[in-house]
């Protein structure tokens, strides 16, 4: 026993003394340590995660010494952000983060990010600055300040199978002219009533298909609706009860008509892709941009397996959602962030900086199909080759801000929970209404109801 | 020496225990009486988050509270009555014949639980790839959405029979020490096989049954990650126990400080039930 005892003893020391003469020699070379922190499904964080990791390089082919130390994760949004609370408080954090624009505010509140603005508002920094497209910094803004540099877009949209569109005797310019958002056609009256002849002809099992649990959807059908989420005289959140009256309304109408699932929240993600590559649905209005780029690398397709481009380009189109007061595209920022604790603030900086060039940031929209949050982006080459990108800037055009609110997240789950109770039939539209009043009083401090 | 030679061992667990329950109890009760959110710091609200309770100010709690009667009820009875059912049925079979039925019977204990929970969404899924729904065309009738019209019979099951084999083993090992004389006397009398199970064999394995309906009591109130898994609490909170509700609003919502208190009131409403069943069951230490 003793044996074993003193054999661990001089085990754990070793070790000890090992690594404690490894950070010696690591400071000796007077290299700074960088840890930063990627999140995302599929390929999308390890691209994030990879543009950071070409700008460490370029910035120590260009004399620094930096020691990166990325970490992508695929994991979901809820536990990479407990495990960030968990590491922020133990000192185990990032210096840089990315996230989603939604979670900035809760965030800013807490502390847990730098404002960037002594960064990014920086005389040597203008042109760059300057070269944000509308609307992407006011995205990673929060009571005045910017907390991250946008990397790209999440652009939400409608997809429709154009070949169930030629079945029902549609010609390409019609199929264009429908889903134009600048013609009359484009509304969502036409778009049910094509969902309605599409489905009585037997061409499809269902009109349309949304996502599965809490997501961006149900602030996009909130948007499509007219719908606001914040007050900005008080920046407290609202329960807009004239929208939501709408939202729920539509959603128990296409219940009703046959045109969605009425267990829609409790479908499996694969086969709700699986229904919509192989023209199963009309509409698919639960996804963003990036789902073409996905509908190619992923089996969903019981007839083809993996689509291909082509494929897609001619069955397949996207469109902005036919909102009430004119076409909306729900746009959602995603950006690099410094974590409050850092010790190397400017070092970071620079790191992020130089990870959100045009050209790495054009390389994570060429290969994510996301938007870019660069002007210069779109005059590259390489981006300006890419057919379908060009469809999502025209979608751009048509861009809302989404909201933020360190309340979001709650108001989220609540707004699916209703959603949820209108589909199933176990609550009324004014049922739902009801629910969301009470539940936003007890959850969101301020909130204002409308 | 000799005497802190017992300490000494017994040291390392004292100090897990320290470390994982009595710090974390603490500490609920300190969170529950917070705001605290995402960030980890919280200010002190005093009985704030027991007022949004127990005034019923969340409009979701009552549904929740009534939810969790429903669900610990329905699962008790399944894993209880159908353990029972297995340990009298296979302890009257031949030894071999006992075991070969107990080993299939606990199966469903040895499966993964994502293992498990994956097998019932799979049954239950609503489109035509889940296995009910795939019967059901077979044999000409319309598929149906499972979870979203019976979610909370579904996950009673799926918890309920999960309870079923350990209850079957206990219980077994229970029967199979009764003398054989009482039960061979009993049959002499020419007591039916029923008289026997509920006149001679309940009443012999009363201590361990006792056990196991408090110890599933407790269980079935605190565990939830079956039902995370197989309905998620929905639809519309329709199989939403307090449990899972305490898990949603402290780890989905981050409401730590609301969160906590929830979970006292869960642990409160475990010790009244516990309680209860004691003095029902007359389950008294014997002198």
């Amino acid at each position: 026993m003793r044996k074993i005892v003193t054999v661990f003893l001089i085990f754990f020391l070793a070790s000890f003394v090992l690594s404690s003469t490894g950070q010696k020699e690591e400071l000796k070379k007077g290299s700074v340590s960088i840890k930063a922190w990627t999140i995302g499904p599929g390929p999308v964080p390890v691209l994030r995660a990879r543009n950071l990791k070409t700008a460490g390089e370029e910035l120590n082919a260009g004399g620094l010494n930096l020691k990166l130390d990325v970490t992508f994760s695929t994991q979901k949004f809820g536990p990479y952000r407990t495990s960030f609370s968990l590491a922020y408080n133990s000192n185990s954090f990032p210096d840089i983060l990315s996230e989603d624009q939604d979670i900035i505010p809760e965030y800013a509140e807490a502390g847990m990010i730098l404002p960037l603005d002594k960064y990014v508002k920086a005389g040597n920094w203008k042109s760059n600055f300057e070269d944000f497209l509308p609307g992407m910094w006011n995205a990673v803004t929060w009571k005045g300040k910017i907390y991250g540099i946008p990397i790209e877009a999440v652009v939400n949209c409608i997809y429709y199978r154009k070949d169930v569109l030629r079945k029902l005797g549609m010609s390409d310019s019609d199929i264009a002219k429908a889903f134009s958002p600048d013609s009359g056609e484009f509304t969502l009256t036409n778009l049910v009533k094509l969902a309605k002849k599409a489905k009585d002809a037997g061409l499809v099992e269902w009109g349309f298909t949304h996502r599965k649990g809490a997501g961006d959807y149900w602030f996009n059908s909130v948007m499509m609706f007219g719908g606001k989420f914040v007050d900005s005289a008080t920046g407290n959140m609202i329960v807009d009860t004239k929208a939501l009256k709408k939202d729920f309304a539509f959603h128990k109408m296409l219940v009703d008509e046959g045109l969605l699932p009425k267990d829609m929240a409790s479908w499996d993600w694969k086969v709700i892709h699986e229904y919509f590559v192989d023209g199963k649905t009309l509409f698919w209005i639960g996804g963003h941009t990036g789902q073409w780029k996905e509908y190619q690398q992923k089996a969903y397709s019981i007839k083809y397996g993996k689509v291909t481009e082509e494929y897609l380009e001619k069955n397949v189109g996207i469109a902005p959602f036919p909102g009430i007061d004119g076409p909306v595209t729900p746009v959602k920022v995603h950006a690099y962030t410094l974590v409050s604790k850092t010790k190397n603030p400017d070092l970071a900086f620079k790191l992020i900086s130089k990870a959100s060039s045009p050209e790495l940031l054009a390389r994570l929209s060429i290969t994510t199909f996301r938007g870019p949050t660069r002007k210069s982006i779109m005059k590259l080459k390489d981006f300006k080759d890419q057919n379908y990108l060009t469809k999502v800037m025209q979608i751009m055009k048509y861009a809302k801000a989404f909201p933020k609110h360190p309340s979001l997240g709650k108001y989220k789950n609540m707004l699916f929970e209703a959603m949820v109770g209108i589909e199933t039939g176990k609550l009324t539209v004014e049922q739902a209404i009801k629910f969301m009043i009470a539940k936003a009083k007890s959850d969101i401090p301020g909130v204002i109801i409308r | 020496m000799k005497r802190i030679i017992p300490y000494f061992f017994i040291l390392p667990l004292l100090l897990l225990i320290f470390l994982f329950y009595i710090i974390p109890a603490i500490s609920t009760v300190y969170i529950s009486a917070t705001d605290m959110g995402r960030s980890l710091k919280g200010n002190f609200v005093g009985i704030k988050n027991f007022t949004r309770i127990f005034s019923v100010e969340d409009p979701v709690i009552g549904r929740v509270l009534l939810n969790t009667l429903v669900y610990l009820s329905g699962a008790l009875i399944i894993t209880i009555i159908g353990g029972l059912i297995l340990a009298i049925a296979t302890t009257t079979l031949t030894n071999r014949w006992g075991s070969f039925f107990r080993i299939i019977w606990f199966l469903p204990r040895a499966t993964p639980p994502v293992v498990w929970a994956f097998l019932w969404i799979w049954a239950f899924d609503p489109s035509r790839y889940g296995l009910l729904n795939m019967i059901f065309n077979q044999i000409g009738l319309q598929g149906r959405s499972w979870l979203t019209l019976y979610p909370m019979a579904i996950v009673i099951l799926a918890n309920g029979i999960l309870g079923i084999p350990y209850t079957m083993t206990i219980l077994s090992a229970a029967l199979s020490n009764i003398p054989l004389e009482i039960l061979e006397a009993a049959k002499i009398d020419g007591a039916s096989g029923w008289k026997t199970a509920v006149k001679i064999k309940i009443p012999l394995v009363w201590w361990p049954l006792s056990f196991l309906i408090i110890w599933y009591t407790l269980s079935f109130l605190t565990s939830f990650q079956y039902i995370l898994m197989i309905t998620g609490g929905g639809p519309f909170y329709a199989s939403t126990p307090l449990a899972l509700y305490t898990y949603n609003k402290a780890f989905q919502n981050m409401e730590l400080g609301y969160g906590s208190a929830l979970a006292l009131v869960l642990i409160a409403l475990s010790v009244v039930i516990i309680l209860a069943f004691r003095k029902l069951l007359g389950v008294k230490r014997e002198a």
